[in-house]
């Protein structure tokens, strides 16, 4: 399921959590003393007094005074301005720098690009104070010097961070489309590359600024920062140590304006960038539904090898929570074929996964019965258990190449689940691992053992998945869009090696999928799902010629075929597919459904059984549809 | 004559010993007012070619000619070629930070209207054009469903009037309930403003359904071209006739269990011209 829900500006989102409203409190605080502070203090703080020198807390001078006997906390409050906008303006050279180096080689041609990219690299490898020390020197002691050293030392590693965003941007389609449509570069570079990766860049200013901050101190504190009469926090630490020994506070305070102002940027750059991330909202979770959990006994099926009743999975959401799968009900024979088909959103590959004990947190499975040969599936915790299990469903993905451990040889990552599993010793399991190879028809199974997933085509990856699920003798097969991705012809060879492996084994098989034709070809029966519902059981031989549900019927005939008339536009199904979020109170279908009544909107009709093996979920059964293929 | 016109055209990706010539010889022509339909496997070059093609990916040979004349190879002058390309996946085309009356904006205002108002009109008559006039210039991709994010690309890529359109993969980011109404209405475009189209896809079922003639190519190659009906009805290269034998037929029975026998392993690897 892909998430839609708007992005709030993670600026704000900083506000809501409590350990950004906690930084965000405390940058408001080190800013408003940066400007407030200087003007009230600065002529107090530079007031000397021959009569209060090196004096230690007093009523009069909570820290103490300095050799001229100004006042300590005053000196270090008025500092706040001069040592934040030190580091501020420093950031920005940073910022400024970075960003125009960063986004250079998208400007210039490859060549010199290349070139721009090894210089940025090869600068990042000098450690950043290192570089701020190098440059202190050659622009010279004082405070120009240190805000152009710092700012320049810090540009590499900005740079760099910039053109590793801007280069993911950059290989989107929209900015390719830009520049078929006469974008300029900068342009280019304004409107379509900047705005999108303006938060992280923001978020890495805020706590570069703090880094600047501590730099800038540390040179002041060297003594090649500030220069007298002025002053900032690490020139005020410098002279505090002087006299530490006679007041500890002279040296405390402006060490703790350091800390606090450095802290507050880091926490706030650190606070907004956990903001960025997806945040799961706290109050709903860890709250587990749990539906009945007494097996439902009444209409058990002793031949079933996997009997499902009201499956339900529910995911936690802003308001409410979400029901994505909303009580699914079905059998599979020993030996059955079994699809599910429906389009994004339908639910059909959380109820593979909720079978496969596989729906991840914070979703939430609930289940009146979900039975495997005749046992329980709630995930127990008993190992012996869950290997006897291991080996008695197998479950293939779209993507192999996720699915494998991509540093692990194919043959180890297949004996693997033979010694896990099966209890065989590393040779026999590595031999297992072979066979299966060798049945699901890799040429050379001894060579593809020895190689890489990345090494092995889609096709060959995907069989070798499904040998991997083979190396248990599953009597169920659990395959999620197992052809999706792959190409036509090697999508039939491995459909047709799953049919033997079928006919060889009689393993029975629940095949998800959103291609009608693959299931169609494939299976015995299909289960046609929408809004997290079954809306028609029905034998697949019969899915083109009696599908008796509207949704049903349509979807066979949207889909263009070696057959669509050439000549007609396409049928089609006005609307959009329902997602879980917005199913209401009646049929999930009747928005989309050419026709529904008022009483299809208010009441969801129940999945009838015909007692021939057929069920259907609609009050409109069998009503011819008249306006099919009406375009909008 | 020809509208657009591909003579040979090369493209390798790397340089040095790594060198991959991903589009090797590869001419084609489009007729004014036609479809193309440009079909072949993952990794075939079919996207590469039509990339190079509108500039985005620089040539390593050949040359493209319009209305019979050569155009500029340098990639740095796509803006002078009077061709647009819609993109598969509609979640990647759109600029999540700009709304969508800018985004088709952008691509007028380097071409004719000039005045604000004017381009205001012709924003809402695209809008219009697409079926999206209830949506509005001001909403943002992230608004619009995967289906009128595609209908968005296309108002875009008819912003700039182009001669020659292509549609790259257009529909297979879509639910199949939302394909029907794309490519219903690219072909009821097509034939309203009669722009030439090249449409790429990998489905065969849906490039029969959309062209006038098919090009099927495998390994960087042209292996076969012509009327759409007689490349289905009999396909002379090998290659064509395997990747019809793998589309499902509507009266066909079950996927046939392969033979105990190992019989062709690994054929995704044999396949050659």
């Amino acid at each position: 399921m892909t998430s839609r829900s708007k992005r709030r500006n993670p600026f704000l989102a900083v506000l809501t959590t409590p350990s950004g409203m906690v930084a965000s409190m405390l940058l408001g605080l080190v800013l408003l003393t940066a400007v407030i502070a200087p003007m009230a203090f600065t002529d107090l703080a530079n007031e000397r007094n021959v009569s209060s020198i090196l004096q230690g807390p007093s009523a009069e001078h909570w820290a103490g005074t300095d050799a001229l006997g100004r006042d300590i906390l005053l000196r270090v409050a008025a500092a706040t301005g001069f040592s934040v906008g030190l580091a501020l303006l420093a950031t920005l050279i940073v910022v400024v720098g970075g960003v125009i180096l960063g986004t250079l080689p998208l400007l210039v041609n490859r060549r010199v690009g290349r070139m721009v990219t090894s210089l940025i690299n090869m600068a990042v490898a000098f450690p950043g104070l290192l570089l701020a020390l190098f440059f202190a020197v050659i622009f010279g002691v004082g405070t120009h010097g240190a805000v152009l050293a710092i700012g320049i030392a810090g540009i590499p590693a900005f740079a760099r961070l910039t053109q590793n965003l801007s280069a993911s941007i950059a290989g989107r389609d929209f900015v390719s489309a830009a520049r078929l449509a006469g974008v300029g570069r900068i342009r280019l570079i304004v409107r379509h590359v900047l705005p999108n990766i303006g938060e992280p860049l923001m978020v890495n200013t805020a706590i570069g600024a703090g880094s600047s901050l501590l730099a800038f101190s540390g040179l002041s504190f060297l003594g090649i920062g500030v220069q007298q009469p002025d002053y900032d926090w690490g020139r005020l630490l410098n002279e505090g140590l002087e006299g530490i020994y006679v007041n500890p506070m002279s040296a405390i305070v402006p060490g703790i304006a350091i800390v606090i102002a450095g802290l507050a940027f880091n926490l706030f750059g650190e606070a907004a960038a956990r903001a960025l991330g997806v945040t799961v909202p706290s109050r709903w979770h860890g709250k587990t539904v749990r539906a009945s959990e007494a097996e439902d006994e009444s209409e058990a099926n002793e031949s079933a090898l996997l009997s499902v009743r009201e499956l339900r999975v529910i995911f936690p959401a802003e308001k409410e929570p979400v029901e994505a799968v909303r009580g699914v009900s079905f059998d599979i024979k020993h030996g059955e074929a079994v699809g599910i088909v429906g389009e994004s959103g339908a639910g059909k590959s959380l109820t593979a996964l909720a079978i496969a004990q596989l729906v991840e947190r914070p979703g939430v499975v609930s289940a009146a019965r979900l039975q495997f040969e005749g046992k329980p599936l709630r995930s127990r915790k008993d190992a012996r258990w869950r290997r006897w299990l291991g080996t008695q469903l197998a479950v293939i993905f779209q993507d192999p190449m996720a699915s494998f451990t991509p540093t692990m040889r194919i043959g180890r990552q297949l004996a693997e689940i033979g010694e896990e599993h099966l209890g065989l010793r590393r040779r026999a399991a590595l031999k297992r691992a072979v066979d299966r190879l060798r049945d699901v028809r890799l040429r050379d199974p001894e060579r593809s053992a020895h190689q890489f997933p990345h090494e092995l085509s889609g096709g060959m990856r995907q069989r070798a998945m499904i040998g991997m699920g083979l190396m248990g003798s599953p009597s169920l097969i659990v395959a999620d869009e197992p052809t999706t991705a792959l190409d036509a012809t090697v999508q039939k060879q491995v459909l047709e090696l799953l049919a033997s492996i079928r006919e060889a084994d009689g393993v029975a098989m629940l095949l998800i999928s959103h291609d009608i034709t693959v299931i169609r070809n494939v299976c015995d029966r299909v289960l046609v799902m929408y809004g997290g519902v079954i809306v028609e059981d029905l034998p697949a031989s019969e899915l083109l010629t009696s599908a008796r549900h509207p949704y049903t019927r349509a979807l066979v005939e949207v889909v263009p075929d070696m057959e669509t008339d050439r000549e007609r536009p396409l049928p089609v199904i006005d609307g959009q597919a329902a997602s879980a979020s917005e199913v209401g109170v009646g049929c999930v279908f009747a928005a989309r459904c050419p026709l529904a009544d008022d009483h299809c909107r208010q009441s969801a009709p129940p999945l009838l059984d015909d007692q021939q093996g057929r069920r259907v979920a609609c009050w409109k059964v069998d009503t011819p549809v008249t306006t099919a293929g009406a375009a909008p | 004559m020809s509208q657009l016109q591909l003579e040979d055209v090369r493209v390798t990706y790397g340089r040095g010993r790594s060198a991959v010539e991903v589009v090797r010889g590869v001419s084609l022509a489009v007729d004014p007012g036609t479809v193309l339909g440009l079909v072949g496997e993952s990794g075939s070059g079919k996207s590469t070619l039509v990339r190079a093609a509108v500039g985005l990916v620089p040539l390593s040979g050949g040359r493209i000619l319009f209305d019979g004349t050569p155009l500029d190879l340098r990639m740095s002058r796509a803006a002078t070629r009077p061709f647009s390309m819609v993109f598969q996946d509609p979640y990647s085309s759109l600029n999540p930070r700009m709304r969508i009356g800018e985004t088709i904006i952008e691509t007028l205002a380097h071409g004719r209207a000039s005045t604000r108002a004017s381009r205001e009109e012709e924003v809402a008559r695209l809008l219009d054009l697409v079926g999206l006039e209830h949506v509005g210039p001001n909403a943002l991709p992230a608004e619009l469903s995967g289906g009128q994010r595609q209908r968005v690309a296309l108002a875009r890529a008819l912003a700039g009037r182009p001669k020659v359109l292509i549609a790259d993969e257009v529909t297979s980011a879509l639910d199949v309930s939302v394909q029907g109404n794309v490519l219903n209405l690219l072909r009821e475009l097509q034939a309203e403003l009669g722009f030439s189209l090249v449409f790429i896809s990998h489905n065969l079922a849906v490039v029969r359904y959309m062209s006038d003639t098919i090009a099927v190519m495998n390994k960087g190659r042209i292996v076969e071209e012509g009327p759409a009906q007689a490349i289905i009805d009999s396909p002379e290269h090998v290659y064509t006739a395997q990747l019809l034998e793998a589309v499902p037929r509507r009266m066909e029975g079950r996927v046939r269990p392969v033979g105990s026998a190992v019989s062709q392993p690994d054929t995704e690897e044999e396949v050659d011209t």
